[in-house]
């Protein structure tokens, strides 16, 4: 997939999943799948999903661009309903996440390996901030920040639109995903069907291998 | 509240949001639990370093656990059987955050557990009570009609200025007895009371004695005993091995003592709940007693009927402190007096029949029999004065024919309880070393209690249980210290005191102590000569009468012929013939319309039964109400002016306790809130601005309800003692008063402040207390009446003796001379359910009724609880609304169904206010509380009325209703 | 998971337990109050029978069976019972005089955390009932701390005590569905799950539990499990007078009962019937196992050798006649914590 460039705007623009940016972004069908019943982590969660659908949502669009500073993603995927805020104990909200790999090597099918790590930027519809990620294999994920990523969803129409966002360039010592123009990376995205009951490891995901990102490369005229 | 204190600490959970990374780790590290033997050390210490900080999330609940003062506190409220509990009260941030038990009281001695922590959930949450929407904040004044809930805030100023101008005008155009003060269960006897009685004997005004009223008369043990209040100390039980349960349920009434139910039956001994439901206090028994509601007389006969017959009684006891051998006369059913035989002979004066010697006066100045030997059985002869020859039978004769109607199978019919386990109840209690009685003031709530209750103390005094540790059919629990009367009396100057109107203001000081002494007085029976001043001469009335002759309340008597086959004529000629022969008395007298009311710490339109009676008849008289509360109440949402009294963490103060927890506790002021003011404080400016508004309006004075003319001048002056008494000195007052008490060794006040509480080092001189008739000593436990038994200190009865032939002509008009069994009337009319009622578990009076924390452990609203199978013949079933209702009136309310109840009962637990509701129609709408005409006796010796007991009561047990589903 | 070095535990006597709910009350005040936190009861006392809180709780699964994880079901809000506001200014100061009344605000209540108090089971006059006060049993085999993909539930090593790292919960409420207590609850302020932390910042500076030290019916011993002078060991070791709750659910708790004993029935005719108990056996064995019945025979025998006038130890440990001695060492006075700011 290709992260089309655009040119320089604010931050903010690309948080609203109808900002023109997007008209030119090319969109990308993803298919999705859940995640093995055999991967859950605790052996609580494989009894209580043994037989049960897990990744409830088959396919998301995906668009990516950036303008040299900022990478963006859009996933758009189709929801029942919108509820963000989940009233009772029993119900879960939806989330989607990209993820990178931090280093070169990183596997995504365990969500990184201890020393290989990978960078989720994490978006859940009860939460304004979106969660800056990283974590060395299952279970181990942990927040670095709330700050730098922003997402922002929309449901509208029986379909989440969301964008998640972040500079390509961070500075900071965390095991992070560094990108830059021009460069290609792997990517995967997954979905959490709150309705469903998905939350943690219990998702739609991309698949065990990482999709390719190209990042355009900034067009001289604007160097 | 939680967030604001929260925010305040600084520290939120999101703020370790990104902090906590370590994982797992960072909750390893700091082995920071102490080690057992650590804790010696630390205890030692005082000052604790502020924990280093987790950097994590436990630095939340670490932050929680911290505060910035302690101060010692109690609930200055009638928590009755179960009072009182000292409490750390923890000051955050000028608030109180939370309170936790003191629970540093000693053992009483080593064969005893000690009563720590004390406390109940009530008490632990008043934190959150004392800052709740139903608080008063500043003064406020009706502006819509009353109960309309449309109010204005007013300055303490004008409150107090309108107030005085509303009794001075009381006092100017209707007499100063028209002024009412209610007093509640608020009242303390420290402070508020201090205040109160000094205000109200300056003024004259009238006093409400709500005791007989709100059904704590224990009327039964007053006709026996000749006074109500004498109790155990809780730990006494520890010495019984036998424990009946019986008219209480302990284990919601008498939270904090209940350890010493379940402690003594891991001790051995036997604890039976004798109840009509499979009570909270059944589940911990040895056996459960079922009985009908209202036939406990019956069972109690006929267990008497089983020791008699299998000769499990004590004789010696019942020979030297029984009227058991007091001689009986065939022919008017009265007790044999010496006026009877001899010319100069008295009419109190009885007669036993000595073995040897005949017919012999029974001494009356000690219980000591000097070797006489009463026959406690047979039918003698004796000559009377004018030489007619008469038969007479000794009480124990009567009574052994009275029992013969209620062998166990007789008595089941009426009371439900298998002869069986009558039989087996009888026989654990012939057989006892020591048993006890646990009690409320239960059996007072029914129309026939007093039958119920002399029947109790009977087969305790059969089997010879009172006096030695761990014994004893108990009263009503009261100890206090005895200084309020001294801080009254220090108002007047010697020259006030030899103007007579200030003693007979006082009341008791009229009567001639001198001569008392003379004619064999015991000290007690000269305090109740004093106490039955207090209720002849007006500084005190019956509450009870009160609301029948001026509230309305007799209107629910009016059908009594058709509820009581028992009844011989209508009651209100019994009440007429009663006040005309001052067997009883009533301030205002009738006629003399109530005028205005000041209700403290009380909610007489929760309490009284009937009491839409009240409202229609009596509030249309009374131009000004004013209520003195730290809540709103269902009488404040009625009053014209609601003043904001201090909490109990609000002010400095301490309270009357009871033998359960012979402890006085105190209180210091923690904090305020609003405009809140203590009530010594309330009432001091109250008295300035009496004093000040009579000089404005030139009264200088005013004529008392004896028609004296008493100063109006100098009333503040005399009630502040020349300003030693400020209006923000309640610490000096609360000091005063211990320096004043005899029976707290010296005790003072910024000893008991910083402690929280101290024992009691003796019974004291008060009316309520001294009944007790037993000494407290250190290290031992309290059992009552010890001067009775062991020391041969007469009764304060005619007879002199426990008595239980009564033969004053109301008892023998209604054959209750001795004690009977009645059928419970059908009060409200013929239906088939008997509503009853209780204390609750979940709150002390309404203080707590409407409390959210304790309604969440609830329903969030009133229940009636119904049995099963009622609940299934109705198609009633649980949670469901249901309207209950009787010739008076409807109320609505959710059922709780349970088969722990019994055919034909029905529970609403006390005291929910009128505003929860639906309509305001509470379940009190239906209680007519007919007036039992016996209780208008008076006239003999131990029979009239005095403070607190011997009064007309109040009844709800007996109220028949049916129920339906809405 | 490593064994902890020491395990803190309690026994809780349920024949002095009087169902007041000071430890309900005590815990609420003390830790449950914020915003999130109204409808938390991390100590809750139930009338047995009944449903319970969370209500049905027996029935939601949870826990192991033959060492296997049990799935379990997620307890609503409803279940637990809302934490009912209500209109107290509307009724006092609205002006609306007595045409409302005080009430729960929004919908009309039909299940709380105490709601079948006193109901029990039977048939009068048979009818039966206890109450059983539950707080997290801080378990050996730990199903929420086992359920936790990210590893955020500790035991400590220190004590045992389990503990909800907030900072790395993630809100996925696993823990919940994990315990077959379900002593859990959501914080839908906080996006956490939060219970009873055995009062973690007392037992540190030697003070007892809220729950046990402010319970007047004295029905609370705390201590070390291996501390042979503390009451634990004493009445569960030693006397094996206490059982843990429910112990079939495979999660070893920390938490012990004296079973309760009841008077007895009666026959038909009303007399006394002892051959049978009130409280049926096969209920008792339902929450105690099977070995209740051993304690309830040791319980009567030791009640017998009291009321004969013997000696019991047993006896005298239940009583506590010196109620410190029932905290195993955590007798610390709070109030003698004077904190220096830090």
């Amino acid at each position: 997939m290709r992260a089309h460039y655009v040119p320089p705007a604010q931050f903010e623009t690309f948080l609203d999943p109808e900002a023109a940016v997007w008209k030119e972004a090319g969109r990308e069908e993803l298919k999705l799948e859940g995640t093995p019943l055999g991967m859950q982590l605790t052996a609580h969660i494989r009894a209580a999903w043994a037989g049960r659908k897990i990744g409830s949502v088959a396919r998301a669009s995906v668009a990516a661009v950036h303008d040299g500073q900022v990478l963006a993603f859009r996933l758009e995927w189709s929801a029942a309903n919108g509820g963000r805020e989940p009233a009772d104990n029993h119900e879960f909200t939806d989330g989607a996440a990209v993820v990178l790999p931090s280093s070169a090597g990183a596997p995504i099918i365990t969500m990184g390996a201890p020393g290989m790590a990978v960078n989720a930027w994490y978006w859940r519809a009860d939460d304004e901030r979106a969660r800056h990620v990283v974590a060395e294999g299952l279970g181990s994920s942990r927040t670095v920040d709330v700050e730098l990523v922003r997402g922002r969803g929309t449901w509208k129409d029986g379909r989440w639109c969301v964008v998640i966002a972040r500079a390509l360039r961070v500075d900071t010592q965390e095991p992070i995903a560094q990108l830059e123009p021009g460069a290609e990376t792997g990517f995967g995205v997954a979905v959490w069907d709150g309705n469903h009951g998905e939350r943690a490891g219990i998702k739609a995901f991309s698949g065990p291998l990482w999709h390719e990102l190209q990042l355009d490369a900034v067009p001289e005229t604007t160097r | 509240m939680g967030q604001e204190l929260k925010r305040r600490a600084g520290i939120s959970r999101r703020r370790f949001l990104i902090a906590g990374t370590a994982g797992t780790a960072s909750l390893a590290l700091g082995l920071r639990c102490l080690q057992p033997g650590d804790t010696e050390a630390l205890a030692g210490s005082s000052v604790a370093p502020a924990p280093p900080p987790y950097g994590d999330w436990r630095d939340v609940y670490q932050e929680r656990w911290r505060w910035d003062k302690v101060v010692r506190s109690s609930h200055f409220v009638n928590c009755w059987y179960q009072a009182h509990c000292a409490w750390n009260v923890y000051v955050k941030d000028g608030m109180v955050w939370r309170e936790e038990q003191v629970a540093d009281y000693p053992q009483t001695n080593a064969s005893v557990p000690d009563p720590n922590p004390r406390g109940c959930q009530k008490g632990a949450c008043f934190s959150e009570r004392m800052y709740d929407p139903g608080r008063v904040r500043h003064p406020l004044k009706r502006v819509g009609p009353r109960g309309s809930g449309r109010w204005k805030r007013i300055s303490w100023e004008q409150a107090t200025d309108e107030v005085a101008d509303a009794m001075l005008d009381t006092i100017e155009q209707d007499g100063c007895d028209r002024v009412i003060w209610e007093l509640g269960p608020l009242y303390t006897e420290g402070t508020m009371t201090a205040g109160h009685q000094r205000l109200s004997v300056l003024m004259d005004s009238t006093n409400l004695d709500m005791n007989t009223e709100i059904g704590d008369g224990h009327r039964g043990a007053a006709e026996t005993f000749g006074k109500i209040s004498f109790e155990s100390s809780a730990d006494d039980y520890f010495y019984s091995d036998l424990i009946l349960i019986w008219g209480s349920n302990p284990l919601y009434t008498q939270i904090p003592n209940a350890h010493y139910l379940t402690e003594a039956r891991y001790k051995g001994a036997r604890l039976v709940c004798i109840a009509p439901d499979y009570s909270a206090s059944s589940i911990h028994a040895d056996f459960f007693v079922p009985v009908k509601p209202g036939t406990d007389a019956a069972l109690g006969l006929s267990v008497a009927q089983v020791l008699v017959e299998e000769e499990l009684i004590d004789r010696d006891f019942l020979a030297e402190q029984t009227d058991l051998p007091m001689l009986v006369r065939d022919d008017t059913r009265r007790l044999l007096r010496t006026a009877d035989l001899e010319g100069s002979g008295s009419d109190e004066e009885l007669y036993f029949w000595d073995r040897e010697r005949g017919a012999v006066a029974a001494p009356r100045r000690s219980l000591r029999l000097d070797g006489l030997e009463p026959e406690l059985e047979g039918r003698f002869e004796v000559t009377l004065k004018d030489g007619s020859r008469v038969g007479v039978s000794t009480v124990f004769s009567l009574l052994r024919e009275r029992l013969a109607g209620f062998r166990p199978e007789d008595a089941s019919k009426i009371c439900g309880t298998p002869p069986a386990l009558i039989r087996k109840l009888a026989l654990q209690l012939g057989q006892a070393k020591s048993a006890a009685m646990v009690t409320t003031s239960n059996m007072a709530k029914y129309y026939h209690g007093n039958l119920m209750e002399r029947v109790q103390a009977l087969v305790f005094a059969l089997t010879g249980n009172y006096g030695k540790k761990g014994s004893g059919f108990v009263g009503f629990p009261w100890l206090d210290h005895d200084s309020i009367e001294p801080f009254v009396r220090d108002m007047f100057s010697l020259s006030d005191m030899m103007n007579t109107t200030a003693l007979k203001v006082i009341g008791g000081m009229v009567v001639d102590t001198a001569r008392m002494k003379l004619e064999g007085y015991s000290e007690e029976m000269i305090v109740h000569e004093h106490s039955r001043g207090v209720i002849s001469e007006g500084r005190m009335t019956s509450g009870a009468m009160f609301w029948y002759v001026h509230g309305g309340l007799l209107e629910g008597s009016e059908k009594l012929e058709q509820w009581d086959p028992y009844l011989k004529r209508p009651v209100r000629e019994v009440l007429d013939e009663s006040l005309e022969k001052e067997w009883q008395y009533v301030w205002p007298k009738p006629g003399n319309d109530p005028k205005m009311m000041l209700v403290m710490g009380s909610n007489p339109l929760r309490r009284i039964r009937n009491y839409p009676r009240i409202l229609e008849h009596l509030w249309p008289k009374l131009h000004t109400v004013v209520t003195l509360d730290f809540r709103m109440t269902s009488t404040a949402l009625q009053s014209d002016y609601v003043l904001p009294a201090a909490g109990w963490y609000e002010r400095s103060e301490h309270k009357w306790a009871t033998p359960l927890m012979p402890y006085i506790h105190s209180g210091e002021k923690a904090t305020s809130y609003y405009e809140a003011k203590s009530d010594w404080e309330i009432i001091s400016r109250l008295a300035m601005a009496v004093d000040e508004r009579a000089k404005a309006r030139g009264m200088e004075s005013f004529v008392d309800r004896r028609g004296d003319e008493r100063p109006l001048h100098n009333l503040y002056d005399k009630y502040s003692q020349g300003g030693r008494f400020g209006p923000t000195d309640d610490e000096e007052v609360c000091a005063d008063l211990l320096d004043k008490a005899t029976n707290l060794g010296g005790l003072k006040w910024p000893e008991l402040k910083k402690k929280g509480f101290a024992r009691f080092e003796g019974i004291g001189k008060s009316p309520g207390s001294i009944g007790n008739a037993t000494s407290i000593r250190p290290g031992e436990t309290i059992t009552p009446l010890t001067n009775h038994v062991f020391d041969k200190v007469p009764y304060p009865t005619l007879s002199r003796r426990m008595q239980f032939y009564l033969d004053q002509e109301l008892y023998l008009e209604m054959g209750e001379e001795l004690p009977m069994h009645k059928d419970p009337p059908m009060a409200g009319g013929d239906y088939p359910l008997m509503l009853t009622g209780g204390h609750a578990r979940w709150s002390i009076h309404a203080s707590w009724r409407d409390d959210k924390l304790m309604l969440q452990q609830q329903r969030g609203e009133p229940v009636v609880i119904i049995g099963l199978e009622d609940a299934v013949d109705r198609r009633i079933r649980d949670g469901a609304q249901v309207r209950v209702f009787n010739d008076l009136d409807e109320f609505q309310i959710m059922a709780k169904v349970t088969p722990g109840v019994r055919k034909g009962q029905l529970i609403v637990y006390h005291a929910w206010e009128n505003f929860q509701f639906k309509n305001g129609k509470g379940f009190q709408n239906l209680i007519p509380s007919p007036l039992n005409p016996v209780e208008l006796a008076g006239g003999q010796y131990h029979l009239r009325p005095m403070v607190i007991a011997l009064q007309p009561s109040h009844t709800d047990r007996d109220t028949r209703v049916e129920v339906e589903p809405l | 998971m490593e064994k902890p070095d020491r395990q803190l535990a309690m026994v809780m006597d349920l024949n002095k337990c009087i169902g007041c709910q000071t430890c309900t009350i005590a815990c609420k005040r003390l830790w449950t109050r914020d915003e999130g936190m109204e409808y938390m009861w991390w100590n809750s006392v139930n009338t047995q029978p009944g449903r319970g809180t969370p209500r049905d709780w027996e029935e939601m699964g949870g826990g192991f069976r033959d060492g296997t994880a049990v799935p379990g079901k997620l307890p609503t809000r409803k279940d637990f019972g809302e934490a009912w506001e209500f209109n107290h200014e509307e009724v006092f100061f609205g002006g609306k005089g007595d045409k409302v009344h005080l009430k729960v605000k929004g919908e009309e209540p039909d299940w709380g955390p105490n709601w079948d108090e006193d109901q029990g089971a039977g048939e009068y006059p048979n009818a039966y009932y206890f109450y059983l006060p539950r707080i997290c049993n801080h378990c050996t085999h730990p199903a929420c701390l086992e359920a936790c993909p990210r590893k955020a539930i500790v035991k400590r090593e220190e004590d045992g005590i389990v503990l909800i790292d907030e900072d790395r919960c993630r809100g996925y409420r696993f823990c919940m569905e994990a315990c077959p207590y379900k002593k859990i609850y959501f914080n839908h302020a906080e996006k956490v799950s939060q219970k009873c932390i055995f009062c973690f910042p007392r037992i540190e500076q030697g003070v007892a539990n809220a729950c046990a030290r402010q319970c007047p019916g004295r029905v609370r011993f705390l201590g070390y499990r291996d501390d042979e002078e503390g009451p634990i060991w004493k009445l569960v070791d030693k006397w094996k007078a206490a059982l843990p709750l429910h112990p079939e659910y495979g999660t070893d708790p920390n938490v012990f009962y004296v079973p309760p004993l009841a008077p007895p029935r009666f026959d038909e005719n009303g007399d006394v019937d002892e051959s049978k108990p009130r409280i049926p056996d096969e209920y008792l064995v339902s929450l105690f196992g099977p070995k209740v019945l051993d304690v309830l025979a040791l319980m009567k025998s030791e009640m017998a050798k009291t009321r004969a006038g013997e000696k019991s130890e047993l006896m005298d440990l239940l009583i506590a006649y010196r109620w410190k001695d029932m905290f195993g060492g955590f007798d610390r006075d709070p109030a003698t914590i004077e904190w220096v700011k830090s």
